[in-house]
């Protein structure tokens, strides 16, 4: 009983946390309160660049929007994150002996993890949904910027996915998590870029997939 | 301290990735086009264009920015690397300990305190090399621009930390500390509650906890950030009330965890 009302808590106060960070990074935008933000704008401007605008021509990194930032993909991928934790710290060794070979064991992770990366996406969208109450603030949705939504939830799927198979660690996993953000901004309009990494790590990731985690964890300095 | 930090490895890559991001601008320096029409027509020479370029990159004023950007996802994942460690050695530890002697939470408490302070390490070495590099490019130490405003004006931190090398010592001192607490919070926090969730109580309580605090319009409750142990450095205006304020939030937390820790070994 005590549980369930502690998860309750836990699950609104989650909602809470994220409709004020979804709120606050909006503040770093919106320089102009009368001018209404689109929504490719709050992720081009907002959740994948690290500047605040500080005039037209000005912008500057600011430490706030930094940690508002990775509180935002903190609090909205919490379960993911932890998911990931769980599964390299055991989940991944009973999947690898249930694998007949590499191709297999990808796939059976690629099944088991798909539920969760799917749920994570979900909690996206509602966090975006979220944006659309401050109607004074943000303009109507376009087809650009569903476009963009879209293309930010697959890059998103893509890099958890292979978070998924490199982590073999639950420090690895966080360790990867962090900069996985930070790969994400800084890959900021060149996704043809990064869709070209993420197929070179594939291509490693078929050939010795089991040991590319071994050997980041391995590394001797 | 080999023994102790079996994932050293780690450290030293996210000290190195601190540094390449602290001296980034390197890179703009290099893809600049000092043959640019504009600038060859200009009065001013190339040479002291490249020059002034340099010296606005290694300018004590631009690395404290670079630095104290970069300064708050870097501790935590130290703090985070630190407290994984603990966890595989406390294990062993308690297999050692348990059933032959009652030194298991002497011990413990020795290891806890061992590993905050080795913590420090990575953040020392980082504002070393950010320093050092800074002096043999530019060629002396020059803080009085930011050095202004740090220390309130009736504060006897002025007395104490007086000139370039008072303020070295004093920023080294008020980070490492910060850095000390934090590594410790995230070890009795995952000795509390598990690596997994531990992680996601720190960060969440460093970073989410910061963000809405900072937006809250109470101008007092700046003061107990939790990031603020690390970011005053920034605001200044330091009196020995505002450094004591800064880390009261940590304190308070790895009291009351401390106080509600149970499951114990004596």
């Amino acid at each position: 009983m005590i549980k369930k009302y502690k998860n309750t808590i836990i699950f609104i106060m989650r909602i809470v946390i994220i409709l004020s960070l979804v709120n606050l990074l909006l503040e770093y935008i919106q320089i102009n309160s009368e001018e209404k933000i689109k929504i490719s704008e709050y992720f081009n401007l907002g959740l994948r660049s690290v500047y605040t605008k500080l005039s037209d021509n000005e912008k500057n990194i600011n430490f706030i929007k930094i940690i508002t930032i990775l509180s935002i993909y903190l609090s909205i991928e919490f379960n993911l994150i932890k998911y990931i934790a769980n599964l390299s710290e055991s989940m991944k060794e009973i999947v690898k002996y249930h694998s007949k070979s590499k191709i297999n064991y990808i796939s059976n992770l690629i099944k088991i993890s798909n539920m969760e990366l799917l749920k994570n996406n979900i909690i996206w969208l509602i966090s975006i949904w979220f944006l659309s109450f401050q109607k004074m603030r943000i303009s109507q949705l376009t087809l650009y910027d569903a476009k963009i939504i879209l293309q930010f939830l697959l890059i998103n799927y893509i890099m958890n996915l292979i978070l998924i198979l490199i982590s073999n660690t639950s420090l690895l996993a966080n360790i990867l998590y962090i900069s996985k953000i930070f790969i994400l901004i800084i890959f900021l309009g060149r996704e043809m870029n990064l869709i070209l990494l993420i197929l070179i790590i594939l291509i490693i990731l078929l050939f010795d997939i089991e040991k590319l985690g071994e050997k980041i964890w391995k590394l001797k300095l | 301290m080999k023994k102790l930090l079996s994932k050293k490895k780690f450290l030293v890559i996210v000290s190195v990735l601190f540094l390449i991001y602290i001296f980034r601008a390197c890179i703009e320096y290099y893809n600049f086009d000092f043959q640019a029409e504009d600038l060859i027509n200009s009065d001013t020479s190339i040479e002291r264009i490249k020059q002034s370029l340099l010296f606005s990159i290694f300018s004590a004023w631009s690395l404290k920015f670079e630095f104290m950007t970069g300064i708050g996802v870097f501790i935590p994942i130290v703090a985070l690397i630190i407290s994984y460690d603990y966890e595989k050695i406390k294990n062993n530890y308690l297999k050692y300990n348990i059933g032959k002697n009652n030194k298991y939470s002497y011990e413990n408490k020795k290891l806890k305190i061992k590993l905050s302070i080795l913590s420090v390490l990575p953040v020392i070495f980082v504002y070393s090399i950010m320093t050092i590099i800074s002096i043999s490019i530019i060629g002396y130490l020059n803080v009085k621009d930011i050095s202004v405003g740090m220390f309130s004006s009736n504060s006897i931190l002025n007395k104490i930390f007086i000139g370039d090398l008072g303020y070295y010592v004093f920023v080294i001192l008020s980070i490492s500390f910060s850095t000390l607490l934090i590594t410790y919070l995230s070890i009795v926090i995952v000795e509390k509650y598990s690596f997994i969730k531990g992680t996601f109580i720190l960060l969440g309580f460093l970073w989410i906890g910061s963000v809405l605090l900072y937006s809250s319009p109470l101008s007092i409750v700046r003061f107990v950030v939790p990031m603020e142990s690390i970011m005053g450095i920034v605001s200044g205006e330091y009196s020995i009330i505002k450094l004591i304020l800064d880390k009261i939030s940590l304190i308070i937390f790895i009291i009351s965890l401390e106080l509600l820790k149970r499951n114990e070994l004596g």
